[in-house]
This record gives C-alpha cells, structure tokens and sequence, in this order.
C-alpha cells in the first residue's frame, strides 16, 4: 500500500518536472506606446495610475509584470491564457488611436466592468490577490472615468 | 397493441404542446409596447424579437439586463448611451449577441446581414445625435 503511494508521488513529481518544460513566451515588449491611455492621461492622480498598473495593465496591455509563481507550469499556462484573452478584448496600449465615440464606450465600461465585478476575473483574483479594487478605488475609477467621457463628448 | 402505442404518444405530444405554449417565441410580449424609445419601428421589431427576451426588466437574466436594460434606458447617461450603442451594434456586427445558446432555441432570432446594417445604421445616426447634443 505504502508502495503504490510512493510510485503515485513520483509520477505525480515526474509531470510536475515534465511540464516545465513546455514554456509560455512571456507578454514584455520594449516598444514605445505612444497611444497608450496613461501616457495620453499623463495628469491623472499617481494612485489611480498605479490602480490601472496594478489592476489592469497585466492583461490588458503588451508588458505583464510576472510574479516569481506566474512562471511555473501549469501556472504559467493559466496567466498565459488570461493575458490572451485581455488583451484579445482590448489592450490600453491602443487607447489613444480609437475614435471619440469608442473613447467614450471605453471609459464607460472600465467603470462598468469594475463596479459588477466582472473585473478582474474572480479566477484571476485568486492568482493575484493584489490585483483586487477597493470600494474606494472603484468609486475613483468611476469618477474619473465620466469626467473624462463628459469631457471628450463636449470637445 | 397499436392503442397502446398511440396511448403512449398521446401524454407526450400533450407534453410537446404545452412546451411549445411556454416558449418565448409563441408569447407575445408586452415589453416592446411599454418601451417608448422613439425609435424607428423596423429596429423596434429586430430589437424586440432578438434582444428583447434577456435584456428588459421582466427578464429572468439578471446578467444580460445588468449589461444592458432597454427598461432603463432613459435613465442612462448620455455618456452610457453612447457606449451601450457602440456596444449593441459591435456585438451585433461580430455575431457575439445574440448568444448561440439563445439561437439553438429561438433560431428566428439570428440576425441577417441586411439586418446588421440596419442596426449599425441606426445605432451610428443615433450616436452621432448625442455627440452633437
């Protein structure tokens, strides 16, 4: 009995080793991003800045800041996957070349999507904790994201 | 033998009946009358027959109307109109909505391409006229 848990350990081991080696390429790019949204909204609050680095930027732009786990098989495979599909929706990056209407549609459903909770991806959440938004920083996206709308529509 | 095999068909065909009276499709619905939009009757009907079933205050599903809820339109802002707009005639476009599980049961709801048009059409002009307010 000990035997067959002992040999079920080493495969398990075995695959764990295993699947290391089959690497996701890491989402990092030295381009410049000259549409990018908190280089267009360079005067925003630093702590709203960092709330979009924080919180959004790792899917939704072309440089993921990896924590030291994102890089272990099978965790890897699931961010890889996460980051695909953020930026498949929309990446920050490309803000600036959208048209005023698409900018408007933009600023409203970050504030939408923060405030249902969709996001960040409850699943994502629990890979990084530290990517959850507060009441307060919600209510700040929000706030700052309708002056931002109200002031392109009356431009 | 044959009465018992018609005896037994019998329930479930009853059965049948009273599935398809229950369907959204047979019923009509009252929402599309309730709804005083302003909007051209053409999109009115496409949005009713399409859209109408998840996305009203008497749906069922709470995440669709917490997307979009045509019954709570005229108390959106100008700024969510616009971007629900942007949003109905992409989603449209790109065949996300209406979802296929929705069109495995109501096939007639799929839109054609000459009703894209009209939708993306209509949901431009009516951008346009809010940028321009």
């Amino acid at each position: 009995m000990k035997k067959i848990g002992l040999v079920i350990l080493y495969i398990l081991l075995g695959s764990f080793v295993l699947i290391q080696f089959f690497r996701v390429q890491k989402n990092v790019s030295e381009d410049a991003v000259p549409y990018d949204f908190l280089q267009v909204h360079s005067d925003m609050p630093e702590n709203l800045q960092n709330t979009f680095r924080t919180s959004c930027y790792d899917c939704h732009s072309n440089n993921t800041n990896y924590p030291w786990y994102a890089l272990i098989a099978p965790f890897s495979w699931v961010i890889d996957q996460h980051i695909r599909n953020g930026k498949n929706e929309l990446s920050f990056n490309a803000y600036d070349s959208l048209g005023k209407r698409q900018k408007i549609a933009f600023l409203d459903q970050i504030c939408e999507v923060v405030s249902d909770s969709s996001m960040p991806p409850q699943n994502y959440l629990m890979l990084h904790p530290d990517a959850a938004l507060s009441a307060d920083e919600i209510l700040s996206i929000c706030n700052w994201a309708e002056t931002e709308a109200i002031k392109l529509l009356r431009k | 033998m044959k009465r018992i095999i018609l005896l037994s068909i019998l329930p479930v065909l009853a059965l049948l009946l009273f599935i398809a009276a229950q369907s959204p499709a047979s019923r009509v619905s009252p929402v599309a009358d309730d709804l005083e939009l302003g909007w051209p009757e053409d999109v009115m009907v496409l949005l009713e027959r399409s859209c109408f079933d998840c996305h009203t205050a008497e749906s069922g599903n709470i995440k669709a109307k917490g997307k979009l809820n045509f019954s709570k339109w005229e108390g959106y802002k100008l700024t969510k109109q616009i971007s629900k707009l942007d949003g109905i005639s992409g989603t449209i476009e790109e065949k996300d909505m209406p979802p296929k599980k929705y069109l495995e049961k109501k096939p007639e709801a799929a839109f054609t391409d000459e009703e894209i048009a009209l939708i993306k059409k209509w949901a431009d002009a009516e951008i346009d006229k809010r940028m321009e307010e």
